[in-house]
């Protein structure tokens, strides 16, 4: 925890009320990307993310400076994740809007630009990540978004970093199975 | 390509081997295409991660702002919580009841006269039932020993204490009764950092009335426009209150309850005080205790030094404190909670000081299982 965290913190325990906002600013906008992948929702993030904001503020007093306050606010958060996921209530999620809407087309056009290659591929990735089960998801968002590495997403996750190791691979290589054709296509050519 | 290479290829992508491990990972690389195949893949894998689209949230400053606004709640807001800005209902469900649940009006009481200290316990199982009241019984005597103290600021209240009890005030009280003119309070975060792995607690109920994600226990403090010199965060079954209060404030014997007494018969007969009992008597209908659920109630005491470091020592003894864990605190916090302790017992000798209990009541099915750990 930095020396600035530590000083919002305390100010926070004084009562001081921007200072809430001051701590969580350099994180809200991560972890809200971070919480619509993993929940595959935006809707169901924004829920999400309010009720961590409120538990962070809740047991601020409880939070002992053992890992950093990054990890302690997206331990929170991720919790409350799963929680959410489990819980069951109607959830608009990209997913399911897509499915009313019907898949689009992979492609209408004829002339290929990069542009639209990359569009393809970034929806095949999406698509294939949100089939993945929550454990791996978790861990490829917190990985490949985040850009957390095992240890970080360990403590996040309240899981050792060999299952940290193992689960991202077993995520990466479900999704490489799904997206063989695009993997083995030369990248420089998207 | 054995399946341990196969994972240690994607750690090593991440840069998350040893020396050791890495250098088996390059010589097997260098010797099958297969594997570097895969690590070809795997690679592009990860750079098609930078083509997903990046979600901003829309209103976070706002957000931001109202969490932290319900730290500086200002006198009476209890009773009319804020317009939400945001459009998420469930938001202000879950801060609004976790206001809700601080938001304990803090009533004090001069001290009792000998005859009715009997009243002084009430919200209790009958096990001694000699010494309890109901707290609809304490309302009654709240009325007559302190007909102002509605509306009072807490200033004003705790000033009027003379080592009696202070006033009880439940969190489903609160949320059931707004109180139209209860004493006023502001809602803080406490200066007593509690563990990590402390659950649940003041501010906290399983039914769903405070705080939607739970607070541990002390995490929130009452606070007036006078702060009590001193705050003391306890947990406490339903059947072991009447043993807390003893030590909180040790009493006489207490005489059998006049014809006006009323006894708790059980559980679901306790009444709880609303957080304007003083302006109107406690109306059965809406104040019953649900004794699944965890509560939380208030209450303010005036300690001279002596007197709360006797009470402090017996509760360090007890199993009620959950603040004074300082092994429990980073040594810095604690450090400080112990010189501020010295230096208010020291500096304020010759003075009473305001202490407020902050006292989070077990459901009882809780008790149950806690009494077979």
């Amino acid at each position: 925890m930095s020396d600035e965290e530590q000083e919002l913190i305390r100010s926070i325990l004084a009562g001081s009320s921007e200072a809430f906002e001051r701590l969580i600013s350099p994180y809200g906008d991560r972890l809200f990307n971070t919480l619509a992948h993993i929940l595959r929702s935006p809707e169901a993030a924004e829920d999400v993310l309010q009720d961590a904001l409120v538990q962070a503020f809740v047991k601020l007093g409880t939070y002992q400076g053992k890992s950093s306050f990054y990890t302690w606010l997206y331990r929170i958060a991720v919790n409350l994740a799963f929680s959410y996921r489990r819980r069951d209530r109607p959830m608009i999620s990209m997913d399911s809007q897509k499915s009313e809407l019907g898949d689009e087309p992979i492609s209408r056009v004829d002339a290929v630009d990069a542009d639209s290659l990359r569009a393809e591929r970034a929806e095949m990735l999406y698509t294939a990540l949100g089939e993945l089960a929550e454990e791996f998801r978790a861990v490829i968002v917190l990985r490949e978004l985040e850009g957390c590495d095992y240890e970080t997403i360990g403590n996040i996750l309240q899981i050792s970093p060999g299952t940290v190791r193992s689960r991202i691979h077993r995520g990466r290589m479900q999704l490489r199975d799904k997206l063989a054709p695009q993997l083995k296509q030369d990248p420089s050519t998207a | 390509m054995s399946e341990i290479n196969e994972e240690l290829i994607s750690a090593y992508l991440d840069h998350e081997l040893t020396p050791f491990e890495r250098e088996d990972v390059e010589a097997a690389l260098a010797q099958s295409p297969e594997l570097r195949q895969l690590r070809d893949e795997l690679e592009t894998l990860r750079e098609d991660f930078n083509l997903l689209p990046v979600h901003y949230h829309q209103n976070l400053e706002q957000v931001l702002e109202h969490v932290a606004v319900s730290q500086s709640l200002q006198p009476g807001i209890a009773n009319t919580p804020p317009k939400p800005l945001i459009k998420k209902a469930k938001f202000w469900m879950s801060v609004a009841t976790t206001l809700a649940a601080c938001l304990l009006a803090i009533v004090t009481m001069r001290p009792p006269p000998a005859a009715t200290n009997a009243e002084r316990l009430a919200m209790t199982d009958q096990t001694e039932s000699s010494k309890n009241q109901s707290l609809e019984q304490q309302s009654r005597f709240m009325d007559k020993a302190m007909p102002n103290a509605a509306g009072e600021e807490f200033s004003g209240a705790m000033g009027g204490m003379g080592g009696g009890l202070g006033g009880i005030a439940t969190a489903d009280s609160v949320s059931n009764e707004p109180s139209g003119s209860g004493v006023q309070a502001d809602v803080r975060l406490a200066k007593e950092p509690q563990s990590e792995a402390s659950e649940g607690g003041f501010g906290q109920a399983e039914d769903g009335n405070l705080a939607s994600g739970g607070s541990a226990p002390g995490t929130l403090a009452v606070q007036s426009n006078k702060k009590p010199d001193y705050t003391v965060t306890l947990a406490v079954s339903r059947n072991e209150l009447t043993k807390l209060l003893e030590i909180i404030v040790p009493m006489p014997a207490a005489k059998p309850a006049g014809n006006e007494a009323v006894q708790a018969k059980s559980p679901q007969q306790r009444k709880t005080v609303p957080a304007n009992a003083a302006d109107t008597p406690a109306d059965p209908q809406t104040t019953v205790h649900n004794p699944n659920a965890r509560q939380a109630i208030a209450y303010a005491v005036e300690h001279t030094p002596q007197e709360l470091r006797k009470v402090l020592d017996r509760l360090d003894m007890s199993k009620y404190r959950i603040a004074n864990t300082n092994e429990d605190l980073p040594d810095e916090i604690a450090e400080k909670a112990k010189k501020h302790l010295a230096a208010l017992l020291a500096d304020k000798q010759n003075s009473k000081l305001q202490v407020l209990y902050l006292i989070t009541l077990e459901p009882v099915e809780a008790d149950a299982g806690k009494e077979g750990k």
